[in-house]
């Protein structure tokens, strides 16, 4: 497949920004485990999730890291050989401080610090010294990604209009100085420099960088080209060329895909990774990491990604003979390769092998939470999907795992159990209510009550999973969803016992027609919704959460 | 003379009153020069003569207040051409049709002529069936229901609408508007599709209404220009941009033979003064060259200037905009459970006022709901009467103003203040714009965001308001409703709002005698009240409102719930050694934002409160 290339880094990235902030025990876990994998480096996504001293509101109740805290984790690390980079943002993507109006003065619009504001210069100083203090390592991760409207509010209302891309380089210019004081290479994600030459988009057709903004990135800056959406390589190969072109020392970071839901998709992740990583080696881009990202509330655990993660590590030390692979991580973790990859399973439960295109889905979590009478994610339920949940909550229980990781299947096994009954609970009901089938609508109420039942297990069951990887702060949103989502069903129930006990006369959310969830089609097309389409807020309502 | 019998109105207005028409000989005489009311009682025969049809309602109110009088005889001179009442029905709560025809009569007793329901999408149009989809949308015949209902009272009913921000709701359904979209519930100027959606909009409005008039928002439109228009066109001058594009809908207003009027905000924040709600910001220095055209109502709105010489700068500065200024004030009803009616008091003395010695004489009093509508219709209702009287009087002593109440609403006025003092528990003062009854109840027990500001003696406070408003309900007739649901939820914050503090110090002083007591006494009490208040919440919203939204309160009010029993589950685990440490107890508590002044704030939204993720 590629010659033997040696690379001098291979990294996983954890993302601790998204309410779920790993505990230190787990992070200790963590560090051993990807150590044993052939890993050498840990990232740490950190926005606003490290203590910063005489800053009190940066981060929060947010769980932050102490300072203490880091430098045993990286001292940890150190004794087995690996070294820790912190990631953290300074342009975009920091919009938990904004919050808090000593923050909201420098904030641009949206979730974008303020360019060229020396308060704002203040602030990332404390950042890198801080992160000075704390690690070992002197390289950091500057963030810069995705400042779609970069320049465009109190900027704007200040300076008047200024291309985007040079805010960019002179707000990057002045961290460049600020790090130096401090030693550090800096690295930064590589997507702006694309989006100003595409309309906002990454990877698109316009690759020519022109030379005064290339000659303009600063000596101790290198780019990260990020990719978590292709599984071909002529794609990974390309863009390597594009980002080579605006300056030569790129970093890659790929992706084990783990955002916006309850469950991994290692089946992706394994062949994307594949390619892209074929990819790096043949361009000689020696610096590859792997991001675990959390968004939306970080509902998955990084331990279900052990498949992809230990698939990534084998491909980047020449390792592609699967049956190897698969034995190796045997070896590892005490479970069956193939067992593990079912945690895969509630993404598509009910799709025809192999269910590998060039989206990745997340039924789990819109299954999950769409609402049972006001049916927002209805249309893309499809015959035999409750079925396929039936199937899957089965095939996880029977799992042959290990004392260590038999709470993740528990978890999910749970979920799948629930969605079992709730898949098509709210279109059953409908149907129900509007036929006037009473008969059935009885029945519908025993299935809202063991759904309540399996609910609150699962809730148990997650709780646990977060408590033990996780610091307890950001749990209290998990507990505001299920808590919201268990109330919510109980109320549905009411209203039905209600309606058929004639106290209610009719139940109004039930005679509203349901219309497809994005809006394309206003009939029914059983499309799926995709990864980056929804969020919590927009699953559980039209209205304002 | 006129004979009530064929009235619908006049007869329902009767019956509500309790006059019986067969006991007196009515005369009604409409007469436009008059300018108000000229009431008259000579035993048995009583004249109305009226210069608006709502008057005749206002004046039967007057009759019963003396209606045991043998001879009397009463005028009434009004100011104001319009007084009316906006309604927001677009925060999750849509007013079901009920509620709405029980304002419009109380709106007829006092006299107001005008109501606006604040529609952001909540209303159907031809061919969008995603817009107001899943919200409790109005139907077309339900708005021509209701325009016929108010029309019967001479209430003029005006659509309120928006055609440029606060689009959210329509505009998050990507997939059927992101073309016309340019970011953040901000609709893309200059587009042709644009005013496509816009004419559909306004032609839904005459459709449904009668009125010649439509408000049509514009209000707090802060990104304009800055999404996909700046994409497109690049950097334009906002006022420019601002002044097209009302040209542009202006034209589609006339089309369907309506006259606009739009919120005065953003004309004067693009002339300088960014903060148009901020009491402190000095605007003698705002370039108010441009003008709005003529055939454009602009409303001055203000909730929050106290003082009389702060709203005539606000008046002076709208006047160089517009020859036709409207006011609007505010009976606060958002983002809290409890009215704050002194604030509104306070607001609506000095700017009607000053709207009176300016001669603006179009005024009406919003009600917003903003962040859920977790507020009564009607709780702040006593400041809308306040308004009806200012139609009449220069000085409303709080002893008319409460007959009067009584008199129109059916509530005891003296009853709806004591709502009111839900916000000053402790050393707080009165008289600004703050929640706590909202943050003590949602804020997170184990993270205590607000527990800075938590005083030893909350609790017993919200004990005795519980008490007087359970007194309160028993006399509250058809708004016992709203007295129970709002001494539930005291009766939470009796055991709730000193709790954190409570917890902390128990955790802190390693008094686990303490903690057990809380883990298993006080929460598990305190989850059974909100679950008591969540009932009677859902009694009130169902009273006053459609089903849709309530889904929000469903998850608020869960989830509040399961984050209950999670502190009683870290308490437990930790005192059975299962957790070395509670690390959310370990937090220090800082005063929310940095303010360390204050003895209460106003919190941020509801998520917010519970949590500093998202």
């Amino acid at each position: 497949m590629y010659n033997r290339f040696k690379f001098s880094r291979i990294g996983v990235m954890l993302d601790c920004s998204r309410n779920g902030v790993m505990n230190l025990p787990t992070l200790k876990r963590w560090i051993d485990l990807i150590k044993d994998f052939g890993y050498n480096t840990l990232l740490l996504y950190l926005e606003d999730t490290y203590e910063i001293e005489s800053r009190p509101y940066f981060g929060h109740l947010r769980g932050k890291y102490t300072q203490n805290e880091l430098k045993e984790v990286d001292d940890y690390a150190f004794s087995k050989g690996i070294e820790v980079i912190p990631c953290i943002q300074t342009l975009a993507h920091i919009d938990t401080i904004f919050q808090w109006s000593e923050y909201k003065k420098i904030c641009d619009c949206n979730d974008i610090l303020l360019v060229g504001e020396e308060e704002t210069y203040l602030l990332i100083d404390d950042m890198l010294k801080t992160l000075s203090k704390t690690f070992r390592s002197r390289c950091v991760n500057i963030g810069m990604d995705e400042a779609h409207m970069l320049g465009r509010g109190k900027y704007l209302d200040k300076n008047g209009h200024r291309k985007n891309s040079d805010l960019m380089l002179e707000h990057l210019s002045r961290i460049s100085g600020l790090a130096k004081n401090y030693n550090f290479e800096l690295t930064m994600w590589g997507d702006m420099f694309f989006r100003f030459l595409n309309n906002g988009k990454y990877y698109g057709k316009n690759t020519d960088v022109p030379k005064e903004i290339k000659d303009r990135i600063p000596d101790n800056v290198n780019l990260v080209y990020w990719d978590y959406y292709s599984l071909e390589k002529e794609h990974y190969d390309r863009e390597i060329k594009a980002h080579k072109g605006v300056k030569d020392g790129i970093w890659f970071a790929g992706s084990l895909v783990s955002w916006n839901d309850f469950v991994p998709d290692n089946t992706f992740s394994i062949k994307a990774c594949r390619s892209a990583i074929s990819a790096c080696a043949e361009n000689g881009v020696s610096d590859i990491f792997f991001t675990i990202w959390g968004d939306d509330g970080a509902e998955c655990s990084p331990f279900s990604l052990l498949p992809s993660l230990y698939f990534a590590a084998c491909f980047a030390k020449g390792i592609t003979d699967q049956n190897i692979i698969k034995k190796g991580f045997k070896e590892n973790t005490g479970i069956d390769f193939d067992s593990y990859m079912l945690l895969d399973l509630p993404n598509t439960p009910n799709d025809d092998e192999p269910f590998i295109e060039f989206e990745t889905y997340v039924a789990d979590k819109y299954l999950f939470y769409n609402d049972c009478f006001l049916g927002k994610y209805d249309d893309t339920i499809r015959e035999g999907d409750a079925a396929a949940y039936k199937l899957a909550a089965e095939r996880l229980a029977t799992v042959n795992t290990t004392p260590e990781y038999e709470y993740i299947f528990e978890t999910i096994s749970l979920l799948c159990k629930v969605l079992s009954i709730k898949t098509d609970i709210g279109m059953r009901t409908r149907k129900a209510y509007l036929k006037g089938n009473i008969n059935a609508l009885e029945q519908i109420v025993t299935d809202y009550s063991e759904m309540i039942k399996l609910t609150e297990k699962f809730y148990d069951s997650f709780c646990y999973r977060w408590m033990y990887e996780n610091k307890p702060q950001g749990f209290e949103v998990q507990d505001v969803r299920i808590g919201g989502l268990i109330q919510r069903m109980k109320h549905c129930r009411k209203r039905l016992t209600a309606y058929l006990r004639g106290e209610l006369s009719k139940i109004g959310e039930l005679e509203e027609q349901v219309l497809s969830h994005n809006g394309t089609d206003a009939s029914l097309t059983h499309e799926k919704a995709t990864r980056d389409s929804f969020n919590w807020a927009s699953v559980v309502t039209s209205n304002r959460l | 003379m006129s004979n009530c019998k064929n009235d619908r109105a006049v007869c329902c207005i009767l019956r509500q009153l309790g006059i019986y028409e067969d006991d007196f000989i009515f005369s009604f005489v409409e007469d436009k020069t008059l300018k108000g009311i000229s009431l008259t009682k000579m035993e048995k025969e009583i004249k109305i003569i009226f210069s608006e049809r709502v008057f005749l309602f206002r004046a039967l109110g007057l009759l019963k207040e003396r209606i045991d009088e043998k001879v009397f005889s009463l005028e009434e001179k009004s100011r104001f051409s319009m007084n009316g009442v906006m309604l927001d029905c677009s925060r999750n709560a849509v007013a079901s049709i009920e509620t709405l025809k029980d304002i419009i009569r109380q709106m007829a007793l006092m006299g107001h002529n005008t109501l606006m329901i604040y529609t952001e999408d909540t209303y159907e149009v031809e061919g969008e069936p995603y817009f107001g989809y899943m919200r409790g949308r109005y139907s077309t015949e339900e708005l021509q229901l209701i325009d016929g209902y108010a029309g019967e009272f001479g209430i003029e009913l005006i659509p309120c609408i928006q055609t440029l921000g606060h689009m959210r709701q329509a505009l998050k359904w990507n997939g059927v508007y992101g073309n016309i979209t340019d970011s953040d519930g901000i609709l893309l100027i200059g587009e042709e599709n644009t005013y496509r959606f816009i004419e559909s909009m306004i032609k839904a409005c005459r459709k449904a209404f009668k009125s010649n008039r439509i408000h049509i928002g514009m209000d707090e439109a802060h990104f304009m220009g800055r999404g996909k228009y700046y994409d497109k066109h690049g950097d334009r001058k906002l006022t420019e941009l601002f002044y097209e594009h009302l040209a542009v809908v202006n034209k589609i207003c006339e089309k369907y033979g309506f006259k606009p009027m739009i919120w005065g905000d953003m004309p004067i924040r693009q002339a300088g003064c960014e903060g148009y709600t901020d009491s402190s910001v000095d605007i003698s220095g705002l370039d108010l060259k441009l003008k709005m055209p003529d055939d454009i109502n602009f409303i001055y709105w203000d909730y929050y200037s106290e003082t009389e010489e702060r709203c005539e700068e606000f008046i002076l500065a709208h006047e160089k905009i517009s020859n036709n200024i409207m006011f609007a004030g505010s009976a606060w009803r958002y983002l809290n459970f409890a009215p704050n009616l002194e604030q509104s008091f306070l607001s609506t003395h000095s700017a009607l006022k000053m709207c009176l010695k300016h001669n603006i004489k179009e005024v009406f009093v919003t009600l917003w709901g903003d962040d859920g509508n977790e507020q009564s219709y009607f709780t702040p209702w006593p400041v809308v009467q306040l308004y009806a009287e200012y139609n009449f009087y220069d000085n409303v002593s709080e002893e008319h103003l409460a007959k009067r109440f009584n008199t129109c609403t059916g509530g005891i006025y003296e009853d709806f203040c004591t709502l009111e003092v839900l916000n000053y528990p402790g050393s707080i003062a009165k008289i600004k714009d703050q929640n706590p009854p909202r943050y003590l109840f949602y804020q997170d027990v184990l993270l205590g965001q607000y527990d800075y500001y938590v005083e030893a003696g909350y609790n017993s406070y919200y004990d005795e308001c519980s008490k007087k408003l359970r007194k309160c309900e028993k006399r509250a007739g058809k708004y016992d409703y709203i007295f129970s649901s709002m001494a539930a939820l005291c009766d939470v914050l009796a055991e709730k709002s000193e709790l954190g503090v409570r917890l902390k110090k128990a955790y802190d002083a390693k008094n686990f005698e303490e903690m057990k007591n809380i883990a298993e006494v006080t929460i598990p009490s305190i989850i059974r009240n909100v679950r008591k208040f969540r009932d009677c919440f859902y009694i009130q919203w169902m009273h006053e409102a459609k089903i849709f939204g309530f889904e929000v309160m469903d998850v608020r009010f869960g989830g509040l719930m399961r984050r209950l029993s999670t502190a009683t589950d870290r308490i437990n685990a930790f005192l059975k050694g299962e957790i070395t440490e509670i690390p959310e107890l370990c937090e220090e508590r800082l005063p929310y934002n940095g303010q360390k002044d204050e003895k209460a704030v106003l919190s941020a939204n509801w998520l917010g409160i519970i949590s500093t993720s998202f």
